[in-house]
């Protein structure tokens, strides 16, 4: 990530991107449609300096957390269970696709009547929609472990649980890492929908704050602030894998 | 003019923007419906001379010229073979329809282009699979496809980058032998570039082999004057794969 | 053909779930948080006839043709563009990238602002998710052409124009189905994002409606209908993809 040729693609994008939208509100004059980047960079600077901006960001990012911290280990026991045995499986698959087709948003009025307006509604939905996406992917990545590396491996004399730990998990390790980048994407948008429907902290709140306030500015930086932490958290987990775990991260080049 | 040749190459050099200069100096004479093969080591610059001769880059330096013209850019006077075979033909359409594919910009009457593919066909031996989509034919049946694909054009010149080398043995040499009948019945000249001196000494009229690379360039030419029917194992083709094995230096990987 | 012994585990959990769920709705919680399955059953029939539960699927279901068809004709069209012009994909790609971790959500509010509260912000909602799935798919497709069969294109005698026609749009054609059927459920996510926060009709209204005044059996019925649309849609696609034998020709690999 050194090359200083891959930084200068995102930064000319960038650069033109601002030219064009500088441009456009210019033409515009409706400021209170579509502000300047720079009456937007000033409401920005505003919000940081006083605290706001980093608060918001923090306390959205902080839910995040312990959706994953909770919801990660949770999908990949489940994970692992159904893949590892048939009967679980069996038992629990019906449910998994029921929950797939069902898109998580649709179950905040839900958890807002049974956790009421509270932190654990929110917490709830987070928890189960990480932890559906890390299970099918766990289970994917048990399932997927080609049938020679088990045949190699009992040929070494290591089969039976001893293959599960030492085989089985560590080759659906970049299944489950996909499956917690995908988590991460999902988690984001979870957080924010129900932060926007009864909070009064978070990204989302600040979001349905500016509406209700008809003020322009602070909805672009929720919106461009949201990209932007997305983007970062995406390929901050990506990069942090690449470094910290080579070993699996050339089969995770597949994205 | 005993001294014209047909194909010209003269000084020709291609480095690209970052890295070493991959050919130096290659000058090579063809004659018309000569059958040359251009023999090296894997990463010599083989497939470079192949997309210069092609016009799908151009020469930092030196010449391509045929029949007293230069090359300038891709055309149907020089149609190319490839290798990869996999991606070669288009999986959209038949074999037929594949092989008639050039055709549709030259000639209108469908049923002439039916035609004129279907002849293509029967003479690289796959009549029978004309129907066939790539993914239901062989290696070396998509190979006979793309030769006649290329038959159609009318080229002036046939550019082969180690079009078998994908295949497994034994339809690698059962091609050779089709191929070279093919030239023999349609005249063409040919240059092809392999690593694999044998099929070399099958196919070829003339001989070129190239150093290794960086900076490739060619250490010797000659014209191959084998008896005809030699085959395999019979002592001229051995003679001469020793001529051609003491010439060809070891390439990039260490290996001829 | 016996079922797959998954099948009988699968009704064996089902009808346990279901039937814990009775329980715990008659002894354990709050019928109004969680109603028994017959209440479940008795909403959704008189919805049903009523009419409302068809009005609000219908409504849910254009919006999302509306929309769907809106984002993947101009997906289509940048990602061509995206793919096949360096230029666009040096300034436009990195975009593109922080656009796909955009949730739709978080543009509710400001579409609203900008086009009020009818029909469009919702189509222009869905419009956008489509778009960028598609145009990321399409441009993936288009840069993955291998090189050697343009250049086959070019030595066969083919103008640019006509390389476009008849190597390009052919070869991208798997790329744009399964961006296509990957866009049906970010078009549906997109749907109950602008239903939830801002709508007034629709299956997502119906759910946010139904909690206010405590109608839980009208809530699950919602959902309910909610992801069968989805999955059918998906479904649909799949099964008019699979039919097509114009489309047989060009998904092939």
């Amino acid at each position: 990530m050194g090359d200083r040729r891959t930084w200068l693609g995102p930064l000319a994008a960038l650069a033109v991107i601002v030219a064009s939208w500088e441009a456009l509100s210019a033409w515009m004059a409706l400021p209170l449609f579509l502000p300047s980047p720079r009456a937007v960079g000033v409401a920005a600077w505003g919000l940081l300096v006083s605290g706001e901006l980093s608060e918001h960001v923090a306390v959205s990012l902080q839910r995040l957390g312990v959706g994953l911290l909770l919801g990660v280990p949770l999908g990949v026991l489940l994970g692992s269970a159904m893949g590892r045995s048939q009967i679980v499986d069996g038992l629990i698959d019906p449910f998994l696709r029921v929950a797939n087709a069902t898109p998580a948003l649709a179950l905040i009025p839900f958890s807002l009547l049974w956790f009421g307006v509270t932190e654990a509604a929110r917490y709830a939905l987070l928890v189960y929609t990480v932890a559906l996406t890390v299970t099918l992917n766990a289970r994917h990545g048990v399932r997927q472990v080609p049938a020679i590396r088990l045949k190699a491996a009992s040929a070494l004399g290591v089969s039976g649980r001893g293959a599960f730990f030492r085989v089985i998990i560590p080759s659906a390790v970049p299944s489950i890492l996909a499956g917690i980048r995908t988590a991460i994407g999902l988690g984001v948008m979870v957080i924010v929908a129900a932060e926007m429907l009864g909070a009064t902290s978070g990204l989302g709140f600040l979001l349905m704050e500016a509406r209700s306030h008809f003020n322009v500015e602070r909805m672009f930086i929720g919106i461009l602030g949201l990209g932007a932490l997305s983007l970062v958290l995406d390929l901050g987990f990506a990069f942090t894998i690449e470094r910290v775990m080579p070993r699996w991260s050339a089969a995770r080049r597949v994205r | 003019m005993a001294d014209w040749k047909y194909l010209n190459i003269s000084r020709l050099g291609k480095q690209f923007e970052r890295g070493p200069r991959v050919l130096a100096d290659v000058t090579l004479a063809v004659e018309r419906g000569a059958f040359l093969c251009v023999l090296g080591p894997s990463g010599c610059g083989k497939s470079t001379l192949v997309d210069l001769i092609a016009g799908f880059e151009q020469p930092t330096v030196g010449r391509i010229s045929y029949d007293d013209r230069p090359i300038g850019g891709p055309g149907p006077d020089r149609v190319v073979i490839f290798q990869d075979i996999s991606n070669a033909l288009f999986p959209w359409l038949t074999a037929l329809e594949n092989v008639e594919f050039g055709l549709k910009t030259r000639i209108g009457s469908r049923a002439e282009r039916r035609q004129i593919a279907r002849e293509a066909l029967l003479l690289v031996g796959l009549e029978q699979d004309h129907a066939k989509f790539p993914s239901e034919l062989s290696g070396g049946m998509k190979q006979r496809a793309q030769i006649a694909r290329a038959l159609v054009m009318q080229p002036e010149i046939l550019i082969m980058d180690e079009p078998f080398a994908a295949l497994d043995a034994i339809s690698r040499r059962n091609l050779q032998y089709e191929l070279k009948r093919i030239w023999q019945a349609t005249g063409k000249t040919v240059i092809f570039v392999t690593h694999d001196i044998s099929e070399a000494l099958i196919l070829a009229t003339d001989v070129a082999v190239l150093t290794a690379g960086p900076g490739a360039t060619v250490k010797e030419t000659f014209r191959l004057e084998l008896p005809p029917e030699t085959r395999p194992g019979d002592p001229p083709f051995v003679a001469a794969s020793r001529r051609i094995e003491a010439l060809i230096e070891p390439g990039a990987t260490g290996g001829a | 053909m016996a079922p797959r012994p998954g099948f009988w585990l699968g009704t064996l959990s089902v009808t346990l779930a279901l039937g814990a769920w009775a329980m715990a709705s008659a002894y354990l919680v709050d019928p109004a948080l969680l109603p028994p399955p017959s209440q479940v059953w008795t909403a959704a029939a008189r919805l049903a006839r009523s009419g409302e539960l068809l009005d609000a699927a219908r409504v849910s279901l254009a919006r999302v043709a509306v929309g769907y068809l809106l984002g993947a004709t101009a997906g289509l069209i940048t990602g061509l563009v995206l793919g096949g012009v360096r230029a666009a994909d040096l300034v436009l790609g990195p975009a593109f990238g922080f656009l796909k971790g955009l949730p739709p959500i978080a543009l509710v509010p400001l579409s609203i602002m900008w086009f009020g509260i009818g029909e469009t912000p919702k189509h222009l909602i869905i419009a956008y998710i489509v778009w960028v799935v598609i145009t990321i798919n399409v441009a993936a497709g288009v840069r993955e052409i291998p090189t050697i069969r343009l250049r086959a294109g070019a030595f066969l005698g083919l103008s640019g124009l006509q390389r476009f026609a008849r190597i390009v749009a052919p070869s991208i054609v798997p790329y744009l189905l399964v961006g296509m059927r990957n866009a049906i459920g970010f078009a549906y996510v997109a749907l109950v994002s602008a239903e939830l926060v801002a709508a007034s009709s629709g299956l997502g209204y119906l759910i946010m409606d139904s909690r206010f005044s405590l109608q839980t059996a009208r809530m699950i019925v919602g959902l309910v209908a909610l992801g069968l649309l989805g999955a059918v849609s998906q479904l649909g696609f799949d099964l008019a993809v699979s039919r097509s034998r114009l489309l047989a020709r060009y998904a092939r690999p």
